[in-house]
């Protein structure tokens, strides 16, 4: 795989979308020119609110749904294009499988749909189900497994047709802690092979530990994208907490901002930058003010953090409604 | 067409999934069984595997008969009453759920991301489905033919031929129930819709047939009769006339006048209902055909060698196949008997309408009919956000 990972970087993106739109009923913005480029062997996460655009987006990049226009590659080929998908992988939320089929046959079906040849479907359905753990469970009727177990077999059904670019949606929907380790660690070797993942995802925690980058889509734009650390790196922040009162010379300090604790016993001064040096000159102040110092620590937003900020009206402070724009711009 | 094959034999799995398909199967082959239990003895008739013998003078062991029975027994009675009506409702309704299921969120989603085309998609599955109807048919055939072999001591190979005409009958009406599937993503809506549609076609096909028989071929064959017995009217007066048979000569002539104008009156009658009938006829011509494309069977094993339905009924009760002579029509006939003899005629010209009318019309405007509404359906189907 990091052959294939290495010519898709020689050509640039492994997706690169421009300007992709998609309207409902001629009223319903679902998408509203979103831009989102992903490097070649990289895990990318895509976050929003609900009805933000997430799904509507991968269905576009799947062809399931037919964008109102959109232009760009995926793999080297036209948005839209069904060449393109013999080298993707994809688990759609909520997916169903026919019910009547085995895993096996599940694997069989859509990897021959894929256009994998009889005998890569015996080698690989066997290889995929021992490694998401199901080979126990090949044989049995799909209609008898677990949430759990069909996101399991949805993974290995992903994977059947040896794909460059692995699309996820909420892979981790119905799993519990063991399993979701299990899907990370799956992804790190996703990753480790070469293989680009593009992860749709509502779990900021899960997204925080496996992504490279991630981009935050609100009524079908995207309002942030980058890594974590370019995005959250205007919110380091070195924090000193001491007890007494507020000091008047702050104003000294660029940038420097204090504010009390909950019980108003103590205070807490904000120096932006992560530069430990520049907090210096304020604790020395403080202790010649006889100030008792309880903390001083560097301080970086989470993702969670940076995701409830990016979905929060800064005029109003509170969040935007839930759903897709409707005839236009936020409400 | 790896992904062609993989959509038939998922089609296949989903059928001998459902429990119906196995109680129809069942039912097919339980029919089977029971017309392999008639059978042919020096008496007569054997039913129930000779446990019961029905007396008959006509059809016993090597009677000429026996074929052309057991011919009619498939055609008319199994194929008619089983194959085309109570097997293809149960196929409709396990089939009735393959599209809505096939198309909901999670499922359709899972093929749509797949390197297949939409249209190679719709129309796999559409084929799939068809698996139903033709396994069930195919198994059903067989054993007939068996039973055939067994029972008349000869291969009617015709038989096999019900296998495709099925097929084809349930594709004109599954068409349309993929239609509505594809609309309305339903499965109960669906059936129901399909089997109004049935029902709506069942009607337009017999008005048709009303109107030709009842109408328009039975004031033919009234004018037909009267042109006939004025024919011989004038001939029998000529007759006495050069005799000198004045009175003779009178008795024919208040006929012959009376016969006159009742031609006149049935000509205006051909003359109504003719146009009346072409009309129907051409408002169903592009409509699928499911009762004449049922009746191919039945046209195929009389042109090997059976009998029609009518000339088999009167060779069962013995009567001679010949028409009485005119003299003994007109002279001494009974109305009970004129108006028998007027029916048959009628049964006889609308046989042989049925049959002038060749296959590759009934079945091409059947395809015609379902083409369209399957394009409707693709169309629907490539061009929906899922």
């Amino acid at each position: 795989m990091n052959t294939t990972a290495a010519s898709e970087s020689s050509k640039g993106w492994c997706i690169d979308l421009h300007d992709v739109s998609k309207t409902y009923r001629g009223k319903i913005r679902a998408l509203q020119g979103i831009t989102m480029q992903v490097a070649p062997g990289e895990v990318f996460g895509l976050l929003g609110p609900n009805g933000a655009g997430k799904s509507t987006l991968v269905k576009i990049m799947m062809t399931v749904i037919r964008p109102t226009k959109a232009e760009g590659r995926i793999l080297g080929q036209p948005v839209g294009s069904k060449d393109a998908l013999r080298r993707v992988g994809y688990l759609p939320e909520h997916h169903r499988f026919p019910s009547y089929l085995t895993g096996e046959q599940a694997l069989h079906f859509y990897g021959a749909l894929s256009g994998v040849g009889r005998r890569d479907r015996k080698r690989r359905a066997g290889a995929l189900l021992e490694r998401v753990g199901m080979n126990d469970w090949r044989k049995t009727k799909i209609a008898s497994y677990s949430k759990g177990m069909m996101q399991r077999v949805g993974l290995a059904q992903a994977l059947m047709n040896d794909p460059a670019l692995v699309v996820l949606d909420e892979p981790t929907d119905g799993v519990d802690p063991v399993g979701r380790k299990e899907i990370r660690d799956l992804l790190a070797q996703l990753r480790a092979e070469g293989r680009t993942v593009f992860l749709n995802s509502h779990l900021l925690s899960e997204v925080e530990m496996v992504c490279n980058r991630v981009a935050i889509l609100l009524q079908g734009r995207v309002v942030m994208q980058g890594t974590i650390e370019e995005l959250t790196r205007d919110s380091r922040r070195f924090e000193i907490e001491y007890a007494g009162p507020e000091i008047d010379w702050l104003a000294e300090c660029e940038g420097a901002k204090s504010r009390a604790t909950a019980d108003g016993a103590r205070h807490v001064i904000s120096l932006p930058g992560k530069d430990a040096q520049a907090a210096q000159p304020i604790i020395d102040r403080l202790r010649a003010n006889q100030a008792v110092i309880h903390r001083c620590q560097m301080c970086v937003e989470s993702l969670e953090d940076l995701f409830i900020r990016s979905v929060r009206d800064p005029a109003t402070g509170r969040s935007y409604l839930p759903g897709a724009a409707r005839n236009g711009g936020r409400s | 067409m790896t992904a062609v094959i993989a959509i038939l034999v998922d089609s296949y799995r989903e059928l001998i999934a459902k429990k119906l398909f196995w109680f129809v199967l069942a039912i097919s082959l339980l029919i089977v069984v029971s017309f392999g239990s008639i059978g042919f003895n020096d008496k007569g008739v054997s039913v129930g595997y000779g446990i019961y013998t029905i007396e008959n003078e006509v059809l016993k062991e090597g009677s000429p008969l026996i074929k052309p029975f057991m011919d009619f027994a498939f055609a008319s009675v199994i194929v008619t009453m089983w194959l085309a009506w109570g097997a293809i409702i149960l196929a409709l309704i396990s089939t009735a759920e393959v599209f809505p299921n096939f198309l909901a969120g999670g499922a359709i989603d899972l093929v749509l991301s797949k390197p297949v085309r939409r249209t190679t998609v719709f129309f796999s599955k559409y084929l799939g489905s068809l698996l139903f109807v033709l396994m069930q048919v195919g198994i059903f055939c067989v054993g007939v033919l068996l039973v055939m072999r067994w029972r008349v001591g000869e291969w009617r190979w015709a038989i096999l031929l019900a296998i495709p005409v099925l097929v084809l009958v349930f594709s004109y009406l599954y068409s349309i129930m993929v239609l509505f599937n594809i609309l309305t993503r339903s499965t109960l809506p669906s059936l129901v819709l399909t089997l109004f549609a049935w029902l709506s076609l069942f009607t337009l096909h017999t008005t048709d047939g009303i109107l030709l028989t009842q109408f328009r071929i039975r004031a033919e064959v009234d004018r037909d009769a009267y042109a006939k017995r004025i024919d011989w009217y004038e001939q029998r007066i000529e007759q006495a006339a050069q005799e000198g048979d004045n009175d003779a000569v009178n008795r024919y002539r208040i006929r012959l006048d009376s016969d006159e104008a009742s031609l006149a009156e049935a000509q205006r009658r051909v003359d109504k209902w003719t146009p009346i009938s072409q009309a129907a006829n051409l408002a169903t011509l592009l409509l699928p055909k499911t009762s004449s494309t049922t009746n191919i069977v039945q046209r195929q094993l009389q042109s090997s060698g059976g009998m029609n339905a009518s000339s088999l009924m009167d060779a069962l009760r013995g009567d001679k196949p010949e028409p009485p002579p005119p003299a003994e029509i007109y002279e001494n006939d009974s109305k009970m008997e004129m108006y028998q003899r007027r029916d048959r005629e009628i049964m006889r010209r609308a046989e042989e309408y049925e049959n002038s009318r060749p296959a590759w019309m009934i079945i091409g405007t059947s395809l015609l009919f379902e083409g369209a509404v399957l394009a409707v359906a693709c169309f629907i189907f490539v061009r929906r956000d899922n």
